[in-house]
C-alpha cells in the first residue's frame, strides 16, 4: 500500500497555496512532512484524504487514481487523524471509535460483537480503554486526540494520514500517539511541526516552503543547520543525541550573542542538576 | 455494561410505546362532548373490524368518535413523529443542535406556498396530474426554495457556522411570514381569514380519516428510508471533514435527505399548519435520555414526538370551550427547553 502525488497544485481563490507537490509513500514507510506555519502541509493532506479539491496534478492510493474510487473505497484505505476535533454534540467515547466502522458496514448493518472486539483493541491500545463510557467532551485535549487515534485505528486501514497530531498535547502524548503509529506500521503521512519529533520518527521527510516542496531524504539528509536557517529562519545546532543516538535539535534563542555561546560549558561538565529525583 | 445499556434502551422503547398506546386511547376517549367509554369502544371495533352493532347509538355520536376524536388522535402521533423525525434528520444533517424546520423557515417556506394556493388559489395546476394536490404541491415547492434559501444564505462566505445558519432561517422565516401574512391580509372574506390564522399557529382538527393517511403514507416512507442511513446520520455529526474520510458522501446524501425533509415539512404544514418547536425539543430531549447515538436516539425521539404531541394536543382541548392553536402550546413548553439548550455546555454552537 502507497500513497503517490504527482505535481498536485492547489489554489483558493486568487491564491496558490500548493505547487507541483509530487511525493510517495511506500509500503510501511512513516514519511514526515514539515515546514513552518502557512507552507501548505494541512492543505496537501486535505487534498490527500479528499476534503479539498485540487487544481492539477494526480494522487494515487495503492497506485490507483484516487478520483477513480469512490469516498468509501478510499477510507477503507486511509484513515485521518487531524489537530482539531470538536462536536457539536456528545458522543460516548466508545460511539466515537465505531465510527471509524463506518466504511465497513452496509446501510443497515448493526454493529455485532467482532466490530465491539475491534473498538475495545482500538481502544486499548491508546491506552484509553476504561474511558469508554465517558463523554468525549469531559475528556482532556490528549485523552480525546487518543480517541481520535483509536477511531483512524478502529477503520483498520493500511494507511494512516495524521495533520499535527501532537499540537497541544504534553510531551508524554506526543511520543506516546507518535510511539503507537510507528508501532502499527502503517504507511503513514505526517505532518509535524517540531523537528526533533519528526528526526525521531520518520523514516523520510519532505521540507514544504511556500507550498513547493524545497528537500527531500532521511533525517539525517533533511534536517541540517542550513536548512532550519534557510527555512524557519532560526539558528540551531544539530547534533547526534549520545544517548538515543537519534538527531537532536537545539535552537538559539536570538538573546544569545556568539560570544555567549561559545562559553557556556557543555551540561555534562555542570557541578549538580537542580532538577530532584523522584 | 454494554448489555445493560442496550436492555435500558430496548426497555425505554417498550415503555414508551406503553405509554403512546395509552395517550391515544386518552385523545381518544376525551373531548369537548364526553361520550361513555364502553360505547367508544364498541364504535371502534364497528368502525374498524365491523364487529358489533351500533344502531342503537344516535349517528351523531357515531360521527364525533369516528369522524373526530379517532382521527385526532393518530394524527397527532403522526404529525409529533414527523416533526422528530425531521427534526434528528436536520440537526445531524447540518451538526447543529439549533436545526428545526421552524427555526430554519422551511415550515414558513411551506406555509406560504400552501397560503398561496389556497387563496390566489391553484388554478395553473388544473389539468395536471397535481390538481388534487395543488396544495400540497405548493406547500412541497415552498419548503424546497426555502431549504435551499437558507442552506444558500448561509454558505455564502465559506462553511456553514450555527450564527449562520440560524441568521438565515430567520431571515427566510421572516420573509415568508410577511408574505404569508399578506396574503391573509389581503382575503376577501373574513371567515377564511380566520381559518387562514387558526391554520397558520397549527391544529390538529380534522375532518377524518382522509387526513390521517395523507399524512401516514409519507411518514412511514420517510421513517423507513431514514432508518437505512442512521449509520450515515452518526458519522455526519462527527463534521464534514470527517464524515468524508469515514466515506461518506455528504454532498449527496444532503441533497437526498433536504428533498426528503422537505417533502416531510409540506406534507406536515399542509396537514396541521405550523407546529413549531417540537422537532427542536424532542431530538435534546431523547439525546439526555440516550445520548447522541442515532440506532438509539432515532426510535426513542419518535416514539417523544408522538407522544408529546398528542398530550400537546389534549391540553390544548381541555383548557377552554373552543381549542387553543396547538402551536401555541407547542411554543410555551418550547422555549424554555430552547433556553435550556443554550445554557447546558455540553452542546456546541459552533466554533465561536
Amino acid at each position: 500500500m502507497n500513497i503517490k502525488t504527482e505535481q498536485v497544485c492547489i489554489s483558493v481563490p486568487h491564491k496558490r497555496i500548493v505547487s507541483d507537490v509530487s511525493l510517495h509513500v511506500d509500503e510501511r514507510e512513516f514519511v514526515g512532512l514539515i515546514g513552518p506555519n502557512g507552507s501548505g502541509k494541512s492543505t496537501l493532506l486535505n487534498t490527500i484524504y479528499r476534503t479539498m479539491k485540487r487544481e492539477s496534478g494526480n494522487i494515487y492510493l495503492d497506485d490507483l487514481p484516487l478520483d477513480g474510487l469512490s469516498l468509501r473505497q478510499s477510507a477503507l484505505k486511509l484513515a485521518v487523524v487531524t489537530q482539531h476535533n470538536y462536536f457539536n454534540f456528545d458522543f460516548k467515547v466508545e460511539d466515537v471509535v465505531m465510527m471509524g466502522r463506518t466504511p465497513h458496514k452496509k446501510a443497515m448493518e448493526t454493529d455485532n460483537a467482532a466490530d465491539l472486539q475491534i473498538v475495545g483493541q482500538a481502544l486499548a491500545d491508546v491506552n484509553m480503554y476504561e474511558y469508554r463510557h465517558r463523554n468525549f467532551s469531559s475528556l482532556s485535549g490528549g485523552e480525546q486526540q487518543r480517541v481520535i487515534l483509536a477511531r483512524a485505528l478502529a477503520q483498520q486501514t493500511p494507511c494512516l494520514v495524521l495533520d499535527e497530531p501532537t499540537n497541544h498535547l504534553d510531551i508524554k502524548y506526543q511520543l506516546e500517539v507518535l510511539d503507537i503509529v510507528k508501532k502499527l506500521g502503517c504507511t503513514t503521512l505526517c505532518a509535524l511541526h517540531d523537528l526533533n519529533l519528526a528526526a525521531q520518527y520518520c523514516d523520510r521527510l519532505y521540507i514544504l516552503q511556500h507550498g513547493r516542496i524545497v528537500g527531500e531524504g532521511t533525517p539525517e539528509e533533511v534536517i541540517t543547520e542550513d536548512m532550519i536557517s534557510a527555512i524557519y529562519g532560526v539558528k540551531a545546532s544539530v547534533s547526534r543525541h549520545p544517548k538515543t543516538g537519534l538527531l537532536n535539535v537545539a535552537y538559539y534563542p536570538a538573546y544569545l550573542n556568539s560570544q555567549t555561546l561559545n562559553r557556556t560549558p557543555p551540561l555534562m561538565q555542570m557541578p549538580h542538576s537542580t532538577v530532584t529525583k523522584t | 455494561m454494554k448489555k445493560l445499556g442496550n436492555i435500558s434502551t430496548v426497555g425505554l422503547i417498550i415503555f414508551l410505546i406503553v405509554v403512546m398506546i395509552m395517550v391515544l386511547a386518552y385523545s381518544t376517549f376525551t373531548g369537548a362532548v364526553s361520550v361513555p367509554f364502553d360505547q367508544v369502544i364498541r364504535i371502534l371495533l364497528n368502525k374498524t373490524f365491523g364487529l358489533g352493532d351500533i344502531s342503537d347509538l344516535r349517528p351523531a355520536t357515531v360521527a364525533i368518535v369516528w369522524q373526530l376524536y379517532a382521527p385526532r388522535g393518530l394524527l397527532g402521533l403522526i404529525i409529533g413523529a414527523g416533526l422528530a423525525l425531521v427534526g434528528i434528520v436536520m440537526q445531524a444533517m447540518v451538526q447543529n443542535p439549533l436545526a428545526d424546520p421552524y427555526i430554519l423557515g422551511i415550515s414558513s417556506g411551506a406555509s406560504l406556498g400552501a397560503t398561496f394556493a389556497i387563496l390566489i388559489g391553484s388554478a395553473f395546476l388544473t389539468g395536471t396530474v397535481f390538481s388534487a394536490y395543488g396544495i400540497e404541491v405548493c406547500a412541497f415547492i415552498g419548503a424546497m426554495a426555502a431549504s435551499i434559501a437558507v442552506f444558500t444564505l448561509s454558505a455564502i462566505g465559506g462553511k456553514i457556522t450555527s450564527t449562520k445558519l440560524v441568521l438565515s432561517g430567520v431571515i427566510i422565516a421572516s420573509l415568508c411570514g410577511a408574505f404569508s401574512n399578506l396574503i391573509v391580509y389581503l382575503a376577501p372574506n373574513a371567515a377564511q381569514m380566520r381559518d387562514l390564522t387558526f391554520w397558520l399557529m397549527g391544529s390538529l382538527s380534522t375532518t377524518g380519516f382522509d387526513t390521517v393517511v395523507m399524512c401516514a403514507v409519507p411518514l412511514v416512507i420517510c421513517v423507513v428510508f431514514f432508518f437505512t442511513q442512521l449509520r450515515n446520520l452518526n458519522a455526519m455529526m462527527l463534521g464534514d471533514d470527517t464524515a468524508t474520510t469515514l466515506g461518506i458522501n455528504l454532498s449527496t446524501l444532503r441533497k437526498v435527505y433536504i428533498l426528503i425533509t422537505a417533502f416531510m415539512v409540506a406534507v406536515l404544514v399542509c396537514n396541521c399548519g405550523i407546529i413549531g418547536f417540537v422537532g427542536l425539543i424532542i431530538p435534546h430531549i431523547a439525546r439526555a435520555l440516550v445520548g447522541t447515538n442515532h440506532w438509539k436516539l432515532y426510535p426513542v425521539a419518535i416514539l417523544l414526538g408522538a407522544i408529546f404531541m398528542m398530550a400537546a394536543d389534549i391540553l390544548a382541548r381541555s383548557f377552554t370551550v373552543s381549542e387553543i392553536p396547538i402551536g401555541i402550546i407547542t411554543a410555551i413548553c418550547g422555549a424554555p427547553v430552547f433556553a435550556y439548550i443554550m445554557i447546558k455546555k455540553s452542546y456546541g454552537f459552533g466554533r465561536g
